[in-house]
């Protein structure tokens, strides 16, 4: 099992995500590997991706990982780098024996946003105000629904004329970074848009240990 | 552009308007002429379409000239750009439409014109040639709808009747040579073979008296054919590349008007074939390839496809694709060869004598030995498609539509005793087309077509595992009038867009009301565009040579009124006219009439 990451910057960020399983397998193909197939009566290859992220936001980590006999990490980054569209690039690769489940890890997603309607003031009252709830507008089923979702604001801070915010999945809960977007907008009637936000990183668990590390971590037990 | 992030934001199907796909040009090449091809649907329908491929790819290996592409953005895009202030851009280097040198537009069907209309209007340029001096790109069309271009006419600068390939080139050297001289441009476009410069011709009654040849590639062999296509990032329609096999068609089914346009036939080897589908699948990484022609089961070489092709597919993880099978070509090698449960078929007709009037050529016996083969080859599902309001249509034929259905339901109970097979009947309204036979004949009205298909759904809503659908009356009507419409048509399809006509094909951006008003402000008869056509006054395509001569068109359809046949080309040449252009392509075909 072969794992990349891989970034999805400026305008890649308009694919949706099944358009990037299909973009991702032709990319492969075109390198010239063979991914192995499932063995079902329409046999597909084995791929899998980590977590969607919605429509219209930039990311330096994301995941996929793949199924080819025989390869090796380098042979594969050099074909397959050739092969990307626009906006699109592989960043590091790992090995495995085990497939690493990559659409179960990202437990914990860092996001960077750079916005001139935040300040360091604005973020220090925001942390206050997640201590006790912090309510979204949730679309479900076509109609809004209060949510406080203050639980899965793991962490957040102001660095740099930047906002880092960690969102947490939490047992069947998720945040995803344009709610967030939303609720922020809505608590201080400001209007950022989801353009300014990037996915930085992915955490496996509380303590921190990026999807990086972990994959390093099964890459050497292989060896 | 700031402000195109966030209207991509608001938008549906971003991707769309994004560009940058794998396999796109090499925008840093140095270049001495932009042209930028123009699709007047939307990217999913666009990009599947094989004639811009082939067309984009031949102008970028030209040194000389970068091309780019747009399609028409969907009215939720077109509305953001206005209110923005944003011009019509294209995908590859987001310049302005205004700002190429050559504007080509590939008109694949009638009800498209409002959109070529609409992009023009997004994009700030003026709808008539007249109105447009050397500041703004030549405006170039191409594609099946110049069998008449008439109707469109008065829009463009330069028009490529027939095949592209060469023109292309051509009109943009002389662009290149004659930069910022429109009229030397025009003058120098007139004396290449194929092109039609409306402005320079002389009208007499509203008719053009030139000559104008159409555009021929004489041996498909040589012709250039993409290896490296443009992999699009979202799904389009039909997501798969396609290998062209042949151009033409051997049938000669009289309402047919590709058949009788693209003539004489040119075949590409079966070895160019199995080559290029090689490359392709390695160089874009599909996993589906298509074949494609206007009678697959006619092409000269299907054997030695059938033989290879099933080997090379399995050698790239590739699923292959046979569009377009006629009845009385299927068998089992055929039905090997695609994996699907379901079959494709047109017998058009349903009962043999209105068959022989529009020479579909294929009986009841090709029928049922084709419904068997499919069944034995354990096809559960069929997809039929019909044509209603042909000339002489009658109650019984209608019946005899349900008839076929019906045989498929006992045949497959007879053969497997089960009764789990699913028919799906389509109706398509006859539209009169240019350089086809059935030019001349007259479009039945929308009461009546509306009366064929309520007695048709009648008839099928009784039966449980048959499901009906039918193509909207009204704009087969405006198809019709557009298709043989004159150069009073262009002032019809002004009038029209500026009531709101647009995306005119989609069932629900359609509406009759828009050309209604337009034709009774300019009083315009529509019927009278829908309705019969003279045989002795000329037509307004008239003064184009399309090879196959009038004569044999007149000829064709006086035999249709006996009822008479004509035998395809593949067995013996009818002298349509065509092969003077090129050598035609005939064989006979083998496989034709088994038993089982």
């Amino acid at each position: 099992m072969i794992t990349v990451k891989y970034s999805k910057l400026n305008d890649a960020r308009f694919l949706s995500h099944l358009d990037m399983q299909t973009i991702l397998q032709r990319t492969i193909k075109r390198a010239g590997f063979t991914p192995v197939f499932t063995m079902g009566f329409n046999p597909r290859p084995v791929f899998k991706m980590s977590k969607p992220l919605p429509l219209g936001v930039a990311s330096r980590c994301e995941y996929f990982s793949v199924d080819i006999h025989d390869i090796s990490r380098e042979d594969f980054l050099e074909r397959a780098k050739l092969q990307t569209p626009k906006g699109i690039e592989l960043l590091n690769a790992w090995i495995t024996e085990k497939d690493p489940k990559v659409y179960n890890l990202g437990v914990i997603s860092e996001y960077e946003i750079k916005s001139e309607h935040l300040n360091y003031n604005k973020i220090e009252k925001l942390k206050e105000k997640i201590k006790t709830d912090f309510i979204i507008p949730k679309k479900q089923k076509k109609k809004y629904i209060d949510e406080n979702v203050s639980d899965l604001i793991f962490d957040i801070k102001y660095i740099e004329n930047k906002t880092v915010v960690c969102l947490m999945s939490d047992e069947g809960l998720n945040l995803r970074i344009n709610d967030f977007l939303n609720g922020v907008n809505y608590l201080f009637s400001i209007n950022i848009s989801i353009k300014n936000a990037i996915k930085t990183a992915q955490y496996i668990n509380k303590k921190m240990i990026s999807i990086d590390t972990y994959l390093s971590t099964l890459a050497e037990v292989k060896k | 552009m700031k402000e195109l992030d966030e209207i991509l934001l608001k938008v549906e199907n971003p991707g769309r308007y994004i560009g940058g796909e794998f396999g796109i040009c090499d925008v840093k090449k140095d270049y001495d002429v932009t042209f930028c091809i123009a699709f007047p649907d939307i990217y999913e329908i666009g990009m599947s379409n094989l004639g811009i491929k082939i067309l984009y790819d031949i102008l970028n290996k030209d040194p000389h000239v970068l091309c780019e592409r747009v399609f028409a953005p969907w009215p939720d895009m077109g509305d953001e750009l206005k209110k923005n202030k944003i011009e019509l851009f294209s995908l590859e280097t987001r310049r302005r439409l205004k700002d190429f040198d050559i504007l080509g537009f590939s008109i694949q069907f009638e009800m498209a014109y409002t959109n070529i209309l609409y992009m023009l209007e997004l994009a700030n340029i003026p709808f008539y040639s007249k109105d447009r001096d050397e500041s703004y790109p030549l405006l170039f069309a191409g594609g099946p709808c110049t069998a008449n271009p008439e109707p469109f006419a008065d829009f463009f600068d330069v028009i490529c009747i027939g095949d592209g390939e060469e023109v292309n080139l051509k009109v943009s050297n002389i662009v290149r040579k004659y930069k910022g001289n429109k009229s030397k441009i025009l003058q120098e476009c007139k004396k290449i073979e194929g092109v039609y410069v409306p402005s320079l011709c002389s009208l007499k009654n509203g008719i053009c008296q030139d000559r104008v040849k159409k555009a021929v590639v004489k041996d498909l062999d040589l012709a250039p054919f993409p290896e490296n296509m443009i992999v699009p990032n979202i799904k389009i329609v039909h997501d798969r590349p396609v290998v062209e096999l042949f151009r033409g068609c051997y049938a000669g089914c009289r309402f047919c008007q590709a058949c009788f346009f693209y003539r004489p036939i040119r075949k590409r080897s079966s070895e160019i074939v199995l080559k290029l589908i090689e490359n392709i699948v390695k160089n874009s990484g599909y996993e589906e390839i298509g074949i494609s022609s206007l009678s697959t089961g006619d092409y000269p070489e299907i054997e030695k496809l059938i033989c290879s092709l099933p080997n090379l597919a399995s050698k790239l993880n590739v699923s292959v694709q046979i569009p377009s099978l006629r009845l009385d070509s299927y068998n089992e090698e055929l039905s090997k060869l695609t994996r699907s449960s379901g079959i494709t078929f047109a017998p058009e007709a349903g009962t043999q004598r209105l068959r022989d009037v529009i020479n579909k050529n294929i009986t009841d016996e090709d029928i049922n030995y084709t419904i068997k083969t499919a069944i034995i080859n354990q096809c559960k599902s069929f997809k039929l498609y019909f044509m209603i309001g042909l000339p002489t249509e009658t109650d019984a034929d209608l019946d005899g539509i349900v008839e076929i259905c019906e045989r498929i339901n006992k045949l497959y109970f007879d053969l497997t005793k089960k009764k789990n097979v699913h028919i799906t009947v389509s109706t398509a309204v006859f539209v009169p087309k240019p350089v086809s036979p059935f030019q001349w004949v007259g479009q039945i009205g929308i009461k009546e077509m509306t009366y064929k298909q309520n007695y048709l759904y009648q008839k099928f809503r009784k039966i449980k595992n048959i499901s009906y659908n039918w193509h909207d009356s009204k704009t087969s009507f405006i198809e019709a009038v557009l298709a043989r419409g004159d150069r009073n048509t262009s002032k019809l399809i002004e009038k029209a867009y500026q009531k709101g006509a647009i995306f005119d094909s989609w069932g629900d951006k359609f509406d009759i009301k828009y050309w209604l008003d337009a034709a009774n402000d300019l009083g315009i008869d529509l019927n009278a565009y829908a309705g019969k056509r003279d045989l002795d006054s000329p037509l307004p395509w008239s003064f184009i040579d399309f090879g196959v001569t009038e004569n044999y068109l007149k000829n064709e359809y006086k035999r249709s009124l006996k009822g008479l046949t004509t035998i395809g080309c593949n067995y013996d040449c009818n002298i349509c006219g065509a092969s003077k252009f090129a050598r035609c392509s005939q064989h006979v075909n083998k496989y034709k009439k088994g038993t089982i």
